[in-house]
């Protein structure tokens, strides 16, 4: 009994620990963004400027939502509760602190790539709760760039999964240390790597892929009729998934928690290796966000249908090819 | 097992029984709940505004289809069972892999049949 009491006291503290990171990502990415064009950034609450995030949230809470007429206001609630629930739990997949995550099994990887595919139809379900036009509009070019990326991300995961051998993540993280046929997997994982990092950029509507909010087309699209606690959650979802994102990336392309030497003095080594790596690949983001103007839905489709999707069949014919060489 | 473990309780990494699960998904979704019902709550039963924006819109019909969502919804589950197919075709058994196949066919065509009857 007392095992379970502390077991549920690690998942609330857990709980209040991603949210708290969620905080530092998205200050880490506002700050980093506006020192790449030349801007401060956030300054004003914390010092320099970190508790901005934290200082965001609390303000949206106390804000009165206001929604249209005939919105569907129980739903909405609970796509907001739900879709941060949802990523919370898939974080209690990623190896954070050791070489497999809180739960761990038998094909967690693969549970966690339908968990991403699961919270992206929050996105495109929301905003057909409000009976608005611009929410409905940027619900519409979310489902087509949902379509447009998915397919290029699983065929560019699966390659991983390929080259292991294996469904699970404690397995796949050593295989960017490996070799196939002589040549280092890492390498032979690079078109896949970048497919991935330009579906999660995709997946989290960041720039140059937030066409479904497109501010000054659509007024924010998608999000033009959240309010209050509803736009609080929905903001901390994308930091969230922007977080975890980013955690799924480093655990199938870079080690996950593996840092350099073959062996770790203790817990702390895989926390900060994980959290080092994953700040890198957000500051790669960042990056990309900040050089890269918003494209047209038609340039998007075209960018994942003409070159990124035939990008991942190419890697998956690439391993099957050095699979067949060796 | 690693000292933050058992800090923390995670003394047992795999998850099998169901309290362990329960308490995963569940304590979640909890504390989050707690949250959002911290945050004021719109008061105005009547009367509400149309829009954020504040100007008078009409509420308009939803322009896109409805089938589109359901072919959304489809395609998420046809793509996660197929890579679960692709990938558990050597491990799992005939029947697994075949009543598998079989749902994947048939979500496959599903789309097409429902545009039919929303044609009608």
């Amino acid at each position: 009994m007392m095992e379970y009491v502390i077991f549920g006291v690690g998942i609330i503290c857990w709980t209040f620990g991603l949210i708290f990171i969620a905080f530092i990502v998205e200050w880490f990415y506002r700050k980093l963004m506006g020192h790449m064009q030349h801007r401060v950034g956030p300054k004003l609450a914390g010092p320099i400027g970190i508790l901005q995030a934290f200082a965001d949230f609390i303000k949206l809470m106390n804000k009165e939502e206001i929604s249209p007429e005939g919105t569907d206001d129980t739903m909405v609630d609970f796509l907001a509760v739900f879709g941060v629930w949802l990523v919370i739990f898939m974080s209690f997949l990623l190896p954070i602190y050791t070489v497999h995550g809180l739960i761990s099994f038998t094909g967690d990887a693969i549970f966690l790539i339908a968990l991403f595919a699961v919270g992206s139809l929050i996105y495109i379900v929301t905003p057909y709760l409000f009976k608005s036009p611009y929410p409905t509009v940027g619900a519409g070019r979310r489902a087509e760039l949902y379509l447009s990326y998915e397919v290029p991300m699983f065929l560019a995961l699966a390659s991983v999964m390929l080259v292991t051998g294996s469904i699970t993540i404690s397995d796949i993280i050593y295989t960017p240390l490996k070799t196939l046929g002589g040549i280092p997997i890492f390498i032979l994982l690079m078109p896949a790597l970048i497919v991935s990092l330009i579906g999660v950029m995709a997946r989290i509507k960041k720039l140059p892929f937030d066409i479904p909010e497109a501010k000054t087309e659509l007024a924010a699209g998608w999000e033009a009729e959240l309010s209050g606690r509803r736009l609080a959650f929905f903001n901390l979802l994308t930091d969230l998934k922007l977080f975890v994102g980013s955690g799924v990336i480093v655990t199938f392309f870079l080690g996950g928690p593996l840092g350099p030497m073959p062996f770790a003095p203790g817990w702390w080594w895989y926390v900060f290796w994980f959290f080092f790596k994953v700040f890198i690949v957000i500051f790669f983001i960042t990056w990309i966000a900040s050089s890269v103007a918003r494209f047209r839905i038609d340039q998007v489709l075209e960018l994942f249908w003409k070159k990124v999707l035939p990008l991942s069949i190419i890697q998956v014919l690439i391993i099957l090819a050095v699979w067949w060489l060796v | 097992m690693l000292p933050i473990n058992r800090f923390l309780g995670f003394s047992r990494v795999i998850l099998l029984d169901v309290v362990s699960i329960t308490l995963a998904v569940l304590l979640p979704l909890i504390v989050l709940w707690i949250i959002y019902s911290l945050g004021k709550k719109s008061k105005r039963e009547t009367g509400r505004e149309p829009y954020v924006s504040g100007h008078k819109f009409p509420s308009i019909r939803i322009p896109y289809s409805p089938m589109w969502l359901f072919f959304i919804s489809y395609f998420i589950l046809w793509d996660i069972i197929l890579i679960f197919v692709l990938f558990t075709a050597s491990g799992a058994s005939l029947e697994v892999i075949a009543s598998l196949a079989i749902l994947i066919v048939t979500m496959a065509a599903y789309p097409v049949r429902l545009r039919r009857v929303v044609k009608k």
